[in-house]
């Protein structure tokens, strides 16, 4: 049915556009207030530190920091406080919490070096500084119950600190020692073969303390006759 | 919207002078009640704002900010719940005693808005939409429904809004 009343389409188009209303003014200068408020920094002004960016910027940070820290000098423990089973014991391996297990292992490595006074002074110049730190850095970096010191470890350590075989039981560990005499010492013939590079170096009051050491642990192993010779040779 | 969101202002005042009207009328349309058409419209811009570093040019801005000035309404429905009695019904007493006063009396467009918003939201958003200019596809989009779905909500809010001036349908 239609009826001349009736508002077709057409007028009820024309009536919605005949007034066009229009936003108030109050909400116009609300939102335009809010948009200057809000306003998002004009790019390339200053750093945008997007969480992304902050994290990437840590990680440099750590990767900085972290081996100078390993690297710095470890304190030197009297050699008279030096206990072969309190190294054991205080092992990273043992320790409470992460801190403790730090400390306990910067002491361990400190003990293990102050070993080297023992011998003698030309052998503690055979110890290379940057090994005991190595040492040091890869217990640092040992999970609690990842490595185990062997029992024999302390005493050879006692001796000749170098000497400090550590069985590895993580891949950090074995990576972080591929380089290591520590994990070269804990294969007998390895070890043998350093000392000949000791003797040949003329380095005999170093090759002498070693050879005791690894007699110690190795007293089963059948040592070539040139070596002990030429260590039989040293006055 | 991309300038304002690297930092020029003014960008967003020339884009909400081209907008702002056609917005307000859609969601006054919707309400049928200054008070909250306003609240509403304030909430859109709001939101417009805050999304505006992540807006991308994929989309027409207009389409975008429909959507959410659709989205916010349905806050608004759900927070009032429509069904009640609003300020739009005088209105549109009004405009129905208007109509049948005589066809000298030409229909108001704030009154035609009060009508619209007591039809069902999709039906009327549809219609509004219509009305200020926007294409099948671009309605579709905002409201989230298909082509043929919007001409039909298009299609029954017209015959309501007859139905409601009281002049019958057309056979």
């Amino acid at each position: 049915m239609s009826t001349e009343q009736e508002p077709s389409d057409e007028r009820l188009s024309a009536a919605y556009r005949k007034q066009r209303l229009r936003s108030p003014k109050a909400l116009d200068e609300r939102v335009l207030d809010m948009a200057q408020e809000r306003a998002p920094e004009s790019r390339g002004r200053g750093w945008n530190w997007s969480p992304a960016w902050s994290g990437v910027a840590v990680v440099c940070v750590l990767a900085l920091w972290l081996p100078a820290l390993i690297e710095s000098p470890t304190p030197i423990i009297n050699s008279s406080n030096f206990d072969d089973n309190a190294s054991v014991s205080e092992s990273p391996s043992l320790a409470d919490s992460p801190v403790e297990s730090l400390a306990a292992a910067r002491v361990s490595a400190a003990r293990l070096k102050s070993g080297a006074d023992a011998p003698s002074a030309s052998a503690r110049s055979e110890l290379h500084s940057d090994q005991a730190s190595a040492d040091a850095a890869s217990l640092d970096v040992i999970p609690a119950g990842a490595a185990e010191i062997r029992p024999s470890v302390a005493t050879e350590a006692a001796a000749a600190p170098m000497r400090m075989a550590v069985e590895g039981k993580t891949h950090a560990l074995s990576e972080s020692r591929t380089d290591a005499p520590a994990a070269v010492y804990a294969d007998s013939e390895a070890w043998l073969q350093s000392i000949a590079e000791m003797a040949e170096n003329d380095d005999m009051e170093a090759a002498q303390a070693s050879f005791e050491a690894f007699r110690q642990a190795y007293p089963e192993v059948e040592v070539d006759a040139t070596l002990l010779e030429r260590l039989r040779l040293y006055p | 919207m991309l300038r304002y969101a690297a930092g020029e202002v003014a960008a967003f005042s020339e884009l909400y002078q081209r907008h702002k009207d056609h917005l307000y009328r859609f969601v006054l349309g919707s309400v049928g009640d200054a008070g909250a058409a306003e609240e509403v419209a304030q909430d859109t811009w709001e939101a417009v704002l805050g999304a505006a570093t992540r807006y991308t040019d994929s989309a027409a801005f207009t389409t975008w900010l429909f959507t959410i000035a659709r989205r916010k309404l349905v806050d608004h429905y759900r927070r009032t719940e429509r069904s009640g009695a609003t300020q739009a019904e005088a209105a549109v007493e009004d405009l129905v005693a208007a109509v049948h006063e005589g066809p000298e009396r030409q229909l108001q467009s704030h009154q035609l808005l009060a009508l619209i918003a007591q039809l069902p939201p999709d039906q009327g958003q549809a219609l509004l939409l219509k009305e200020e200019g926007f294409s099948m596809r671009q309605i579709a989009d905002i409201v989230e429904a298909g082509e043929e779905t919007v001409k039909s909500r298009i299609r029954y809010a017209r015959s309501s809004l007859r139905s409601s001036l009281g002049v019958g349908d057309e056979h």
